[in-house]
């Protein structure tokens, strides 16, 4: 969706009570990727998407876009409505690594699924060791294809700040996966 | 603008000077903005965390639900998250099962009333 049709569509979602629809096909798939990335199962992922969008709606005649596109005013809900599950949950934001690897491309030769899945499990492991925050740069860069200018509005920070985090988040992963013994090609 | 940016190739953007001088110190080396080490690394994430596309199912069901939510707020009410079934179970079970205790404790002293009466 181009900002001039997103312009629209946040506009005729204003004034009509259909108009809304346009808006939601545009952004669903985007937000439950983000989501089922962050929580790492299908349920909360359906969940939290869900909420993400009501709480838009109701919401909605108070957006303005000072600055702040639409699509990370979205992210910023589910942002925080993350922030909350993870909260009164108190679950660690780990995904779901056999769902992840569903979507992959198939291998035929088992070994090489075996490896593929040890390098991935151990990749996962890794990740699960950052905190909360560094893990959904990793989701919004990786998951979601979003830039550092992006992931920073949404998150609040610069896109320098977040160019550095990434940065030490690598390194901090490169470790992790050293430490475990395993190298990247 | 554009005799100031250099020359191009046709149909390329124009870039701006430090673009071009960082370009140029990238080719002889001088820096890196991808280290070599990272670009297994960033790789793998790439193949780990591959968009989740939601079912169509649940898409459908969502879209209808906001269409009505979005329906409602038109005409005056709220629109909120639908609460759980679970919750709606729960609750209706507890006010169902207060309410029989209210009612057998009713029968119970409308009968002891009675035969106090006799």
């Amino acid at each position: 969706m181009t900002e001039w049709d997103e312009a629209r569509g946040i506009q005729a979602a204003k004034e009509d009570p259909d108009g809304f629809g346009a808006l939601y096909e545009a952004y669903v798939d985007r937000i439950y990727s983000y989501i089922y990335h962050r929580v790492g199962n299908v349920h909360d992922a359906e969940d939290l998407t869900s909420r993400t969008f009501y709480r838009a709606l109701a919401h909605l005649p108070s957006y303005q876009d000072k600055g702040i596109p639409f699509s990370a005013w979205l992210y910023r809900i589910a942002h925080n409505l993350i922030a909350n599950f993870h909260r009164d949950r108190k679950r660690r934001s780990v995904v779901a690594l056999d769902e992840l690897l569903a979507g992959s491309a198939p291998e035929h030769h088992p070994e090489a699924l075996a490896e593929a899945r040890d390098d991935a499990t151990l990749l996962q492991a890794a990740i699960a060791t950052l905190d909360p925050g560094r893990q959904e740069l990793l989701v919004l860069k990786f998951a979601e294809g979003l830039s550092n200018a992006e992931i920073g509005v949404i998150l609040g920070r610069s896109e320098g700040a977040i160019k550095s985090l990434y940065h030490r988040t690598l390194l901090q992963i490169r470790k992790e996966m050293q430490e475990r013994g395993l190298k990247l090609a | 603008m554009i005799a100031a940016c250099g020359s191009y190739g046709a149909g390329a953007e124009p870039i701006s000077y430090r673009k071009r001088f960082l370009r140029n110190l990238r080719a002889l080396g001088v820096i890196r903005t991808r280290p070599e080490e990272f670009e297994g690394l960033e790789d793998a994430m790439l193949g780990t965390m591959s968009p989740v596309a939601p079912s169509s199912g649940f898409r459908s069901r969502l879209r209808d639900n906001l269409a009505l939510a979005a329906r409602q707020r038109s005409v005056g009410l709220a629109v909120e998250y639908p609460a759980p079934v679970r919750q709606g179970i729960i609750l209706g079970l507890s006010a169902g099962v207060a309410a029989a205790m209210v009612a057998l404790l009713l029968i119970l002293w409308q009968s002891r009333r009675s035969g106090a009466t006799r």
